[in-house]
């Protein structure tokens, strides 16, 4: 597989509490030319994320420890890392949680059930690729 | 975000709680009211002192006195009578009337307390619903002291009567309430569950379908060609499983009720465009043409563009599904009227799609909106939909107050019409404002309604010609959207257009100072007419919800009231 070369040194943290799903989209983002990270709650995320300033995160709505929208309003809020997208990711297709988490500053929201496709064109084009 | 689910689902089960309770005691005061008057009645027609109307507890087998006269309150509230001990036990048990003349030489029953009783004659006649026991009606103590005779039992027997018919609806009542109740329940559980299903197999799909889609582009991998097909397959295999949990998420999200529609002003041909290009493909396939008629020009609906998005998108679906290769299928929209009522007119967008396919018979043409129908067994299995795309159509539909229908001919295609009201201005205002009022008790924010009206807008309706005005009244309408500032402040002109209406995300303080800031601006406006520079006037109003209003009913009548009171500053 030849990996993109244009998306080598972007790194995208992933955060979800499904192991095989995680895995799932870490590999799809690998073959795609991306480092990837991976944490699977929310504080581990959130933390991981201060600490390694990602180029991006996909971020799981719902999570143990502290829940996807927690993590994105934290990060929105501060200064620091307000410029790192956000693609949302749930399983929930509800219309409440789109508006939700356009609320609290998510650049992007994805149902799990979609293409995988339209998640990685979706990094593409935040990550202005 | 659960938790405040959980304070929802919470505050909605204490409001139905106490729904439960107004509902009961209006029925039991109705029951009682009519018990009350068989009473009073049997006091008045058999001229006595006492009347006791006794309601048999089946679990409990006893009476208890429901409605009496001639007994204090303390006894009314703790007798109890076993079914079988002592008179009204007696007639409750036998079914029988009882008439005594004197009850010291009757062996059956002990004698009574002395000085409450004037003699020793009773009579109690036993109350019957289809043949059952369910009450008793007792008398005592005739006023002109007499025993009770033959023809006093006919009548207290034909006002028992009566008193059998009242109680045994209001029982009537009671059940069907709470079986009603029941079902209703029953019905939330079986749409949580049909959610929790799909929702519980969204994740595992989606990790299949990660993982196929991953090895079928890795195009240096040495996958056999089979194995490739296989993958394929599975792919989309799980297309087909995903879209079916979908739309089982769509449909029992509507039936629960707890769906909520996310309405904006929408024009129709640029969400069709919209559509169609997610289609592209599949016409290609078919080499379907699509023909779309749809104008720009067509007035805007107040609609939720994912659901009517959802609609297209299913029709649009079937349309190719059923239409043999190389044929047409076409779309357009039209505005029609109708009468709602006898006296009320309403526009609607109607927008058909037609095909060429092999039509539909007639007597299937009602079933296809029902759930699971697939009338058209020919369709090989992959292209098979879930048989609930028709009834989420009409679902979405009946939300809108709008309406689905088929047109066709077997042999010759068919022509899913439907339809979408086109609100008056203030129709509209009602409905966002119901939105609004919705909007704000989920996110458990202050809505207020800030009323701005021209000051002797007859005098200025006078003045000037229709066109003057609408331009002085749109101006008014531009400068009030400047003032607002804030994005989310919703700003409609209504009534003739001289009400500017106000909906902002804010307490009554704050609605207050947005009224006044918007009244300054708007008062300092030099308007040019033809008939010179005039300025205007404004009486503001604010009504907030929740503390003013309960619900959106009472905040335009609440406004009604701040607008016709002309001297309010």
């Amino acid at each position: 597989m030849i990996a993109d070369k244009n998306n080598i040194n972007k790194r995208i943290l992933v955060v979800d509490d499904e192991p095989d799903f995680l895995m799932a989209i870490k590999a799809m983002l690998e073959a795609n030319g991306f480092d990837v990270l991976v944490a699977s709650d929310g504080q581990e995320g959130l933390n991981l994320a201060r600490q390694e300033k990602p180029d991006l995160i996909v971020l799981d709505l719902m999570l143990p420890k502290m829940d996807g929208y927690k993590v994105c309003r934290f990060l929105k809020f501060d200064e620091k890392y307000r410029s790192i997208p956000v693609i949302m990711l749930t399983a929930r297709g509800q219309d409440e949680d789109k508006q939700l988490g356009k609320e609290m500053g998510a650049d992007f929201y994805i149902v799990k059930s979609e293409r995988p496709e339209v998640l990685l064109k979706k990094v593409n084009e935040l990550l202005k690729l | 975000m659960a938790k405040s689910k959980r304070n929802i689902k919470n505050q909605s089960k204490w409001l139905e709680t106490i729904y439960k309770i107004v509902k009961e005691v209006n029925s039991n005061l109705g029951l009682k009211h009519c018990l009350k008057s068989i009473i009073e009645n049997t006091v008045k027609l058999l001229n006595v002192e006492r009347a006791s109307l006794m309601v048999l507890d089946k679990q409990a087998k006893e009476l208890k006195i429901e409605c009496a006269t001639g007994i204090s309150q303390q006894v009314i509230n703790t007798t109890r009578v076993k079914v079988g001990q002592g008179v009204s036990g007696w007639v409750a048990k036998t079914g029988k009337p009882l008439l005594i003349n004197d009850i010291s030489k009757d062996k059956r029953f002990r004698p009574r307390e002395k000085g409450k009783y004037y003699n020793k004659s009773l009579l109690s006649v036993p109350l019957k619903a289809k043949g059952v026991v369910i009450g008793v009606l007792n008398v005592n103590n005739k006023k002109a002291r007499q025993v009770f005779t033959k023809d006093d039992l006919e009548l207290l027997s034909a006002l028992a009567n009566e008193a059998s018919i009242a109680v045994f609806n209001a029982r009537l009542y009671n059940e069907l309430f709470n079986a009603n109740e029941r079902l209703k329940e029953l019905d939330r559980l079986k749409s949580d569950f049909v959610a929790n299903v799909s929702h519980e197999l969204g994740t595992p799909l989606a990790t299949c379908r990660y993982f196929t889609s991953l090895m079928l582009k890795d195009s240096d991998s040495l996958i056999k060609q089979q194995h490739r097909e296989y993958l394929q397959l599975m792919d989309s295999n799980i297309e087909r499983l995903t879209h079916l949990i979908n739309n089982l998420l769509s449909l029992s999200r509507i039936e629960s009720g707890r769906f909520e529609l996310r309405r904006s002003l929408i024009t129709t041909a640029s969400l069709v465009s919209d559509v169609l290009r997610n289609f592209e493909g599949l016409f290609g396939e078919k080499q379907i043409i699509v023909e779309n008629k749809i104008s720009n020009e067509l007035s805007q609906v107040y609609a939720d563009p994912e659901r009517i998005i959802e609609v297209f998108t299913n029709l649009i679906g079937n349309a190719i599904k059923f239409s043999p290769k190389n044929s047409r299928v076409t779309l357009n929209a039209d505005v029609i009227s109708k009468y709602i009522s006898s006296d009320f007119e309403r526009k609607y967008l109607r927008v058909s799609i037609a095909d060429t396919g092999k039509g539909i018979a007639s007597e299937n043409l009602e079933r296809i909106f029902d759930k699971f129908e697939q009338l058209d067994k020919d369709i090989p299995q992959k292209e098979r939909g879930t048989g609930l795309g028709l009834s989420i159509c009409r679902e979405i539909l009946k939300l809108h107050k709008g309406e689905i229908w088929v047109q066709s001919e077997l042999g010759k295609g068919s022509t899913f019409y439907f339809s979408l009201p086109i609100f008056s201005d203030d129709e509209y205002f009602s409905e966002r404002l119901s939105d609004e009022i919705k909007r704000a008790q989920f996110n458990r924010i202050p809505l207020s309604l800030v009323i701005l009206a021209i000051e002797d807008y007859e005098k200025i309706n006078a003045q000037f010609s229709h066109d003057e005005l609408l331009n002085i009244l749109f101006q008014v309408e531009i400068i009030a959207k400047k003032t607002v500032r804030r994005p989310n402040d919703i700003v409609v002109r209504f009534k003739k257009g001289e009400i500017l209406a106000i909906l902002a995300d804010t307490n009554k303080d704050g609605a207050y100072v947005l009224a006044r800031r918007v009244q300054d601006a708007l008062q300092e406006v030099e308007f040019k007419t033809p008939q010179g520079i005039i300025k205007l006037s404004f009486r503001i109003g604010v009504v907030t919800y929740p503390d003013d209003v309960p619900n959106e009913t009472e905040i335009l009548r609440q406004a009604d009231k701040i607008l016709s009171k002309k001297e309010a500053k």
